[in-house]
């Protein structure tokens, strides 16, 4: 099988964590150079679904293709070497140290060598890094932190993110700032995956949206094909208006 | 007498320094309380002095003797026991760490009987120090303490492997996101920590002269108290809360009695406690 | 819900009647292992107050099991007062002395407070030791009288073992009923919101300090009362009571029968006293099996062997 760069190719997965399954059978295909948002209500399975393709929930059953390998079993150091970073919900650096030492940290599981370039193209992203760089990270703002996070996860040079609720806890300028730097980042070619529970900001910058309801994904498309509403009504019921009811009236 | 006092309690309170050191980065990687932690203090008495007694090594070959010897027993109780601890609540911690004490202090006194043994080595020589006889063991004791204090310093600050231990101390899930094998790295940290209160035992038997299977017990609660003056996860405020205790003991046995010696360390931590609920150095940058 | 709480009033009728009958079938030594099991139950019971509802950890239980031992002792043998009046006070001084140390000591880390209990305890075995004209010393007392169930002076007087049992029994009842009371109550709802969430409990305005003080207390008050049985079984008591042995083996029942149930805490009092008493076969390997024992059971059943039984019991007519 030829190595398609960037792509991932998720089929029947079904994960959890421990016996407790979230996941339910769900499909998702994207391709190299997509932004996907993922919506869906609470509980609907979106930040599992990037902990399962991180390596860090349990995977039960199906196949998470990456390139052309599977992912499923690997652990989030090999993940992060074949070329996928993750930036998880609530905050993700080492309070106590240097916006330095956590960049360090961030090349852990890269191969020896990895640092210098890397680091001015993360500095070059977020300058206010570079400015920063001796402060420890626990005295950066909230919005400085989410960056740091970012180009901790950018420092690989990922050719997938996957990004767990960013604006949480950010002002509005911030989150402006926060979705701007992710359209940079997606337009340099990195494929991104996004959850974000602030629907309207998300469909603005995905190029894609993916809703999902009780572990699956029920409906996809570009955000341009649903409206708000229509979207609110998936979230209800699990299906679209006027979309021929499935779970009854079967003859 | 004053001179007394002060030289055993440096000396007394750098061996718990190099026990309770061990104690605070095991605590910082992993959150759990090791009540074996006076165990190992134990086993590297144990270690030099069988190395000496069967194996009839000189003294100086049976510290580093002691010390791999306990690396190894650390280094399977690492796997075996203490990796489970990660992410475990609290409670899990310290019955476990329980249980381990007891195999460990009843293990030793089947294979070698409960009964006290002499300890036969060391440099006991004293030199003149300000006009008291202060023995050369104590002396290397108390450098011994400051050289890998100021080691531990430098690797927490400058090598990947401290700069690890201080990340899975500050954010364990931003840790296992960085692809950082934390189970290895709690596992190092709890060998290196065993490790230094071996050292500690093997340097020190040399001074109190005599070891049992039950020795182990006394340096664990000591040491409870250490780290949590100290502010826990502090390597400093670890030294200094050592030899503070040091020394109040020391004073407390000279002046008062030494039957009152062993509630020094709670009665000082209790008063510690109800005045400064971080410990002494609690403002200092932990770990 | 209601199947539940049914088969566990069953459950406890059941033991109950089982204990009843039990000195019938059984010799003297095992009756003496189940006395010894009903006595570690009220420190256990107060160490899963505690530890169970109010989140905290504590070393202090066999602190005040001793102290509550000391204190029923001399007041029995200096003014020969009568064993309720003794059970009462050794409850209450436990209870008392908690307070001074929980002001401090509930105000920290969890950690913190571990550490802080566990000091006590050491303090309270160098007061024993060293408190000569009171306690004298590492001697002990001797010959403390046994109890007498009179109102003031005079009564009967327990002596056989199984008159023992039959108190221990009608104590350990009272003990379960009282702990009942308390768990149910308002306060006890409010210790298990504290548990259960203590950011969240205190922001609808729930005291936690307050509640998880009285949890402490009546923790001391739970250790004390058994205290004074113990000294009236037994018949001595030396500094030796305050050995890490003794506050390790009630960690082990509250938290590897089920910390936080009451029937865990019940049946690990059983199973833990009565695995001790079996290990003794061998003594040489006994700490040694019953460390590894410790250390099985916290990985194989975090959450405590009744927890477990009750699910393995409800799955069949649960599940599928």
């Amino acid at each position: 099988m030829p190595a398609e760069s960037g792509t991932l190719d998720i089929q029947a997965l079904r994960a959890g964590y421990g016996p407790l399954e979230i996941i339910r059978s769900l499909d998702l295909k994207v391709e190299a150079g997509e932004f996907v948002a993922l919506m869906g209500p609470n509980g609907a399975g979106k930040s599992t679904l990037l902990k399962s393709i991180f390596g860090m929930a349990t995977v039960t059953d199906g196949r998470i293709g990456w390139e052309g390998q599977d992912l499923r079993g690997r652990k989030p150091g090999h993940i992060l070497r074949a070329g996928i970073a993750y930036v998880p919900q609530g905050r993700c650096n080492f309070p106590q140290m240097s916006v330095d030492e956590n960049l360090d940290m961030a090349t852990y599981a890269a191969p020896k060598g990895v640092g210098k370039a890397e680091r001015d193209y993360v500095f070059d992203l977020f300058p206010i890094l570079r400015e920063r760089r001796r402060m420890p990270a626990g005295y950066l703002s909230g919005g400085e932190q989410q960056m740091l996070e970012m180009g901790m996860a950018m420092l690989l040079r990922p050719r997938l993110l996957l990004i767990d609720e960013p604006s949480v806890g950010l002002s509005p300028q911030t989150i402006q700032k926060v979705f701007a730097e992710m359209i940079r980042i997606n337009q340099a070619g990195c494929t991104i995956l996004l959850v974000e529970q602030n629907t309207r900001k998300a469909m603005e910058v995905a190029s894609r949206a993916a809703v999902l309801r009780l572990g699956q994904v029920i409906w996809t498309g570009p955000p341009s094909a649903i409206s708000f509403a229509e979207l609110g009504e998936i979230f209800m019921t699990g299906r679209l208006p006027g979309a021929p009811d499935e779970t009854r009236g079967q003859p | 007498m004053l001179t007394d006092v002060a030289v055993n309690g440096i000396t007394a309170g750098s061996v718990y320094a190099l026990v309770a050191v061990g104690m605070t980065i095991i605590f910082g990687v992993l959150r759990a309380i090791n009540f074996a932690h006076g165990e190992y203090y134990m086993l590297g008495t144990f270690g030099a002095w069988w190395a000496i007694e069967t194996v009839e090594l000189p003294y100086l070959v049976s510290i580093p003797a002691a010390v791999v010897i306990v690396g190894v027993i650390a280094f399977a109780i690492g796997v075996l026991v203490m990796r489970r601890l990660i992410d475990a609540p609290f409670q899990i911690g310290v019955v476990a760490t329980l249980g381990v004490s007891l195999v460990l202090q009843n293990v030793v006194i089947l294979v070698f009987g409960g009964s006290y043994k002499m300890f036969d080595g060391g440099w006991i020589e004293p030199v003149d120090i300000f006009g008291a006889g202060v023995s050369q063991q104590r002396i290397i004791i108390v450098i011994a303490a400051l050289v890998i204090f100021g080691g531990l310093e430098l690797m927490v600050r400058r090598t990947r492997f401290g700069k690890t231990m201080r990340a899975v101390a500050q954010n364990i899930e931003a840790c296992k996101i960085m692809g950082v094998d934390v189970p290895r790295v709690v596992t190092g940290t709890f060998v290196l920590g065993c490790c230094l209160a071996a050292l500690s035992g093997a340097l020190t038997a040399p001074v109190t002269g005599s070891l049992y299977g039950g020795m182990g017990t006394a340096i664990t609660v000591k040491t409870f108290a250490i780290i949590v003056m100290g502010g826990v996860g502090n390597v400093g405020g670890t030294l200094l809360a050592a030899w503070l205790l040091g020394l109040m003991e020391s004073a407390v046995a000279g002046y008062l009695g030494l039957q009152f010696r062993d509630a020094v360390a709670f009665v000082a931590l209790i008063a510690v406690l109800t005045v400064m609920p971080g410990g002494l150095f609690s403002r200092r940058e932990r770990f | 819900m209601g199947s539940d709480m049914r088969l566990r009033i069953g459950g406890f009728a059941g033991f109950l009647a089982l204990l009843l009958v039990a000195p019938a079938f059984l010799g003297e030594y095992q009756v003496h292992a189940l006395i010894v099991s009903l006595t570690f139950l009220l420190p256990a019971l107060g160490l899963n107050l505690i530890l169970g509802y109010a989140g905290m950890l504590s070393f202090a239980q066999m602190a005040f099991f001793g102290i509550g031992a000391y204190v029923s002792a001399l007041m029995a043998m200096r003014w020969g007062t009568p064993f309720w009046l003794n059970f009462l006070a050794a409850g209450v001084v436990a209870g008392v002395v908690a307070l001074p140390l929980g002001i401090p000591a509930l105000r920290l880390r969890k950690y913190s407070f571990v550490m802080c209990t566990l000091g006590f305890a050491v303090i309270a075995q160098t007061l024993a030791k060293n408190w000569v004209s009171v306690t004298r010393g590492d001697l002990g007392l001797s010959n403390v009288p046994r109890p007498m169930l009179g109102l003031w002076s005079g009564g009967i007087e327990i002596r056989g073992i199984t008159s023992y049992y039959y108190l221990a029994l009608g104590l350990s009842v009272i003990a379960v009923l009282a702990f009942l009371a308390i768990v149910s109550s308002p306060a006890g709802r409010y210790m298990i919101a504290i548990r259960e969430d203590e950011t969240l409990a205190a922001s609808v305005g729930a005291p936690t300090w307050r509640y998880r003080m009285a949890a402490f207390v009546l923790s001391g008050v739970f250790a004390g009362c058994g205290g004074s049985f113990y000294v009236h079984y037994y018949t001595v008591i030396s500094p030796t009571i305050f050995d890490p042995y003794y506050g390790n083996t009630l960690l082990v029942i509250v938290l590897g029968g089920g910390v936080g149930t009451l029937g865990g805490v019940v049946a690990g009092s059983f199973i833990f006293v009565a695995l001790s008493e079996v290990l003794r076969v061998a003594p040489d390997i006994r700490m040694i099996a019953y460390g590894l024992l410790l250390i099985v059971v916290v990985f194989g059943c975090p959450e405590g062997l009744l927890p477990l039984l009750m699910r393995k019991l409800r799955r069949p007519t649960h599940a599928t």
